[in-house]
């Protein structure tokens, strides 16, 4: 199927976090957790091959973690973002600000992880 | 001399019937607010605000926040009022010609740009010096403008907010993330909406990360926690009483949602009186009334807003001194409603409620007190029933307290130590035992200075943040 | 935001307040007596111990009851916190390895749990749930049915239903549309809208005409129902009244239901100028422009009311043409400060040079400074 990824999961809902574990780790890859936006911007600081982000977090915005991920820290790291927000200027900021792929819920977790694979292995 | 002695004698029995009166007041209160908490405990669900924030189904809010010298905390306060679970807001920061660096803070920690903006300028205000947005945040306004007092500033964020509701909060006010959405909606749902208030709890000692409330702790200040059990009555008990009455006249400062046109429509807030917020909740309801719409200004307990409160005896008092003298000046203001049966239960109800019972009660209670050795010495008391009475007296208000405690362990929200909860129903016992005595006479004083003190504020003392809540806060 | 206990709560307060009413009442009607000399002092003595120990009697009782509830809760919830996630490991573990669920009967922390996973998930996974789902379905609809159920618990099972997405459910959701209650009727019309599908859409469209629900909840409503929205909206636009059609021409514009766009264009000639408003507020979201009703558009900006010429201003840079450079320009000098705002900045899109003349040479001063502003990028 493809290399072991790497997966960063920031995301406040238990529910879709332990799904996205679930799914990735049966999928082979290794995954780690962040429950709000400060955790999200300490884990920013390791290395990740993905990272799978949602945007209404305690403390706040996901948009906020990407703009950081890609202007200071400077990484071009694949960003998946799942989000309920359905509305079209997020979408559109979130692409803008450098995600590869923007999924809203509620999500088929077999479609995330093929598509994050997908982006892993076009690097 | 007889007549002086008929006179004091006729004191000790009115005061009797005023207190009989008051509690039977607040034991209505009480039933009437909790059933109405009751009632609406679960009527907007975890679910609901979801879909309404994944939807376009909302009105965009201006969050208009007063500032004076605050460079301490600004930074913070305006981080945490940008990161709130909303669709669609601006937060129009009012810096009221500070006279440390808050400007300059805000300038550096916000990369802050002068921009020419032509407005529409409905209210009078002080002098803007200059207008300025954000190039991180492009829904933040700083405006700076001449020193004017809040309800001045106010005005000035009014004539520049945007958007159909307006948020009024402190600059220290820290909003639940959902607590915007959660006023709001009500507007959407009803349009005869005019204003929503919601509940305001102590920070002092709760854990804060990143600006959200993860755990609620007792502060360790005996004061502060002294508040605690006051707010929980003011708002739980009090406010919920008067909103299901359709009769509430308090939106606190600290946290108000209202219509924007409706406000500016009746001139905005008054510059004149330390009660601004009261008074702009009363002229509402007596425009409305005065113009026959139907109209609903209700306070929802869901929305939080957690404020820091004084922790020393000094900025306590000044604050109450303060709210007191505010009161008064309302009442002054619109002494035609009272008793007026024109404004239905306004008029009859909480009206006179606010003068008899909040405005008067301290002058009756101190009286008392102060009266009391005088009784003795005239033997014109016995001084078993009055000791009685006064323990009976006290013991009314510990189960008040108490009822409210009671429903702050109702809220999901709640300070989770059992130990703590101990603690709380304990103080309030202690609240009746010397804390409130010094308030009362701290208010009783503030009566007499209200002609005098005529709009004056106090500065408070900015406590901060504690060390471990300040570090929260990184940024990228 | 509540925790569940709130009726024994307020039970308890009744009972501790009407004890001390009691006692209160004893105590002012003694005094009253000793005053009229109708009692000795005795008298008065005794209702004031008395008035004492209850007071302190219900401050025993209540702070008991307080700390009991406390510690209770607390236990509980923890317990609650571990199952929820055990069932939800559980069924997540199932739902991946394509086997079945653990058997039912199930509690309620592992409905909450099978409810949070279909409201996440779609797909093959979400059918899946919604079979397992259905074994809740005889509790919710007892709940529903009953005539003693607390609206707490009602609400609640609303919601399941609602997360649950069970089209089968709806003929329990609809009576409440027509319940006294209006919060029951709002939490019925969300759920409803979630629930419906095909037939039953009609029927929901049906109900919520005779719900009597403010035209920003239907609204919401509309919203939830996203692209089942047609047949509702159709039905609000033809049989509806004001709220009705407010509530559909809006929608039409936020779920950019391009089929209406006949509808929408008739209510330009609305003479309800709410209903106007939305027509023209819709028109611009669908990005339309209204040939053919240039008049109705020519006249909503000569309205009295502020809101349409706002909207018609910022439809007219659709129209295009000579038109609507000319009301645009006109529309600059404009009293109301938000309408020349949006005539400088729809002059901005269509004609920049016309804007640049307008900040030069517009006869009103506001509409120059406006313009400039806009220019500018303000």
């Amino acid at each position: 199927m493809g290399r072991v990824a790497r997966v960063l999961v920031v995301e406040d809902d238990p529910t879709v976090a332990r799904v996205l574990e679930l799914a990735l780790q049966r999928a082979g890859h290794e995954v780690a957790l962040a429950r709000d936006f400060l955790g999200g911007l300490e884990a920013l600081g390791q290395d990740w091959d993905a990272i799978v982000l949602d945007l209404n977090l305690p403390g706040g915005f996901g948009l906020d973690l990407l703009r950081h991920l890609r202007q200071e820290l400077k990484r071009t790291t694949p960003v998946l973002v799942l989000s309920g927000l359905k509305q079209e200027r997020t979408v559109v900021e979130a692409l803008q600000l450098g995600a590869q792929d923007y999924l809203t819920k509620p999500f088929s977790p077999q479609e995330l992880v093929l598509r994050l694979e997908r982006h892993v292995a076009a690097r | 001399m007889e007549a002086l002695l008929w006179l004091l004698f006729a004191y000790q029995v009115f005061v009797l019937y005023y207190f009989a009166v008051l509690n039977f007041l607040y034991a209505f209160f009480a039933l009437y607010g909790l059933g109405s908490v009751a009632r609406y405990a679960r009527e907007l669900s975890e679910l609901s605000l979801k879909d309404l924030l994944e939807r376009e189904a909302y009105l965009p809010v201006s969050i208009l926040v007063p500032t004076y010298n605050e460079e301490k905390t600004i930074a913070h306060s305006v981080r945490s009022f940008l990161s709130l679970h909303y669709p669609e807001f601006e937060v129009v920061v009012v810096a009221d010609g500070p006279k440390d660096r808050t400007l300059e803070v805000l300038k550096e920690a916000f990369r802050l740009v002068p921009v020419e903006v032509v407005y529409r300028r409905v209210l009078p205000s002080k002098p803007v010096r200059g207008i300025y947005r954000s190039t991180l945040y492009p829904n933040l306004v700083v405006v700076d403008k001449e020193n004017g007092g809040k309800a001045d500033a106010l005005n000035a964020g009014l004539n520049l907010a945007r958007y159909p509701l307006f948020c009024s909060v402190d600059a220290d006010s820290l909003l639940d993330a959902q607590a915007l959405l959660r006023a709001s909606r009500l507007f959407l749902e009803d349009e005869g909406v005019l204003a929503v208030g919601g509940t305001i709890r102590p920070l002092n000692g709760a854990e804060v990360r990143g600006g959200v409330v993860e755990a609620m702790r007792l502060p360790r200040g005996f004061l502060e926690k002294m508040q605690i059990v006051e707010y929980a009555r003011a708002f739980f008990l009090g406010r919920a009483g008067w909103s299901a009455l359709n009769a509430l006249l308090i939106i606190s400062g600290a946290f108000g949602v209202f219509r924007r046109e409706e406000v500016l429509r009746i001139g905005g807030y008054r510059t004149d009186t330390v009660g601004e917020d009261m008074e702009l909740v009363v002229r509402l309801h007596r425009r409305a009334r005065e113009e026959g719409r139907e109209y609903r200004i209700p306070y929802t307990p869901d929305p939080i807003c957690y404020t820091e409160v004084p922790a020393d005896w000094k900025t306590l008092r000044r604050q109450r001194n303060r709210w007191h003298r505010g009161l008064w000046e309302v009442l002054w203001f619109h002494r035609g409603m009272l008793f007026n049966p024109r404004y239905g239960r306004l008029g009859l109800l909480a009206m006179p409620y606010f003068f008899l019972f909040e405005g008067l009660g301290p002058v009756v209670e101190v009286l008392g007190y102060l009266l009391f050795p005088v009784f003795l010495l005239l033997g014109l008391t016995n001084l078993d029933f009055a000791a009685l009475f006064l323990l009976l007296a006290l013991g009314y208000g510990v189960l008040l307290s108490q009822l409210a405690v009671g429903m702050e362990t109702l809220l999901l929200k709640r300070y989770p130590r059992l130990r703590d909860r101990l603690w709380l129903l304990f103080l309030s016992l202690l609240e009746t035992l010397g804390y409130r005595q010094v308030l009362a006479f701290e208010r009783f004083l503030a009566t007499f200075q209200v002609w005098r003190k005529r709009g004056v504020w106090g500065e408070m003392q900015r406590k901060g943040l504690e060390p471990a809540q300040a570090e929260g806060r990184k940024e990228p | 935001m509540w925790r569940r206990g709130e009726r024994l709560y307020a039970l308890v307060v009744f009972g501790v307040v009407a004890l001390e009413a009691l006692a209160l009442g004893v105590l002012v009607l003694s005094f009253t007596g000793r005053l009229l000399g109708l009692v000795g002092s005795g008298a008065v003595f005794q209702s004031l111990l008395q008035g004492l120990a209850l007071t302190a009697l219900a401050l025993l009782v209540l702070s008991a009851y307080v700390l009991l509830y406390h510690a209770y809760t607390a236990w509980r919830e923890v317990g609650e916190h571990k199952a929820s996630t055990a069932w939800l490991d559980r069924f997540t573990e199932a739902l991946f390895a394509g086997e079945p669920p653990p058997p039912p009967p199930w509690p309620a922390p592992a409905l909450q749990a099978l409810l949070s996973l279909r409201e996440m998930l779609k797909g093959e996974f979400a059918d899946t749930l919604t079979e397992w789902l259905r074994q809740g379905l005889p509790r919710w609809a007892r709940v529903l049915k009953s005539r003693f159920a607390s609206k707490a618990a009602r609400l609640e099972a609303l919601d399941a239903l609602a997360q649950a997405r069970l089209p089968e459910a709806l003929p329990l959701v609809l009576p409440y549309l027509e319940h006294r209650d209006p919060v029951l009727r709002l939490a019925a019309a969300r759920a409803g809208a979630r629930l419906a599908q095909g037939e039953g859409v009609a029927l929901l469209a049906e109900a919520l005409r005779k719900a009597g629900l403010p035209r920003g909840a239907l609204l919401e409503v509309l919203l939830l129902l996203e692209d089942r929205a047609l047949p509702v909206v159709e039905r609000f636009l033809v049989a509806g009244e004001e709220k009705e059609r407010w509530a559909a021409l809006e929608a039409i514009g936020r779920l950019r239901l391009h089929a209406f766009v006949p509808q929408v264009l008739d209510f330009l000639e609305s003479p309800d100028p709410e209903l106007k408003a939305a027509a023209l507020r819709a028109l611009y979201r669908l990005g339309y422009p209204p040939e053919g009703h240039e008049e109705a558009v020519l006249s909503a900006l000569l309205a009295p009311e502020e809101f349409l010429r706002l909207h018609a201003v910022r439809l007219l840079p659709l129209l295009g043409g000579a038109l609507a450079r000319k009301g645009l320009w006109r529309a600059l000098s404009d009293p109301s400060f938000y309408v020349r705002k949006a005539a400088a900045e729809g002059l901005r899109a269509l004609d920049p040079e016309l804007l640049e003349q307008a900040a030069a040479a517009h006869p009103d001063a506001y509409g120059r400074a406006l313009a400039a502003q806009v220019l500018r990028g303000a």
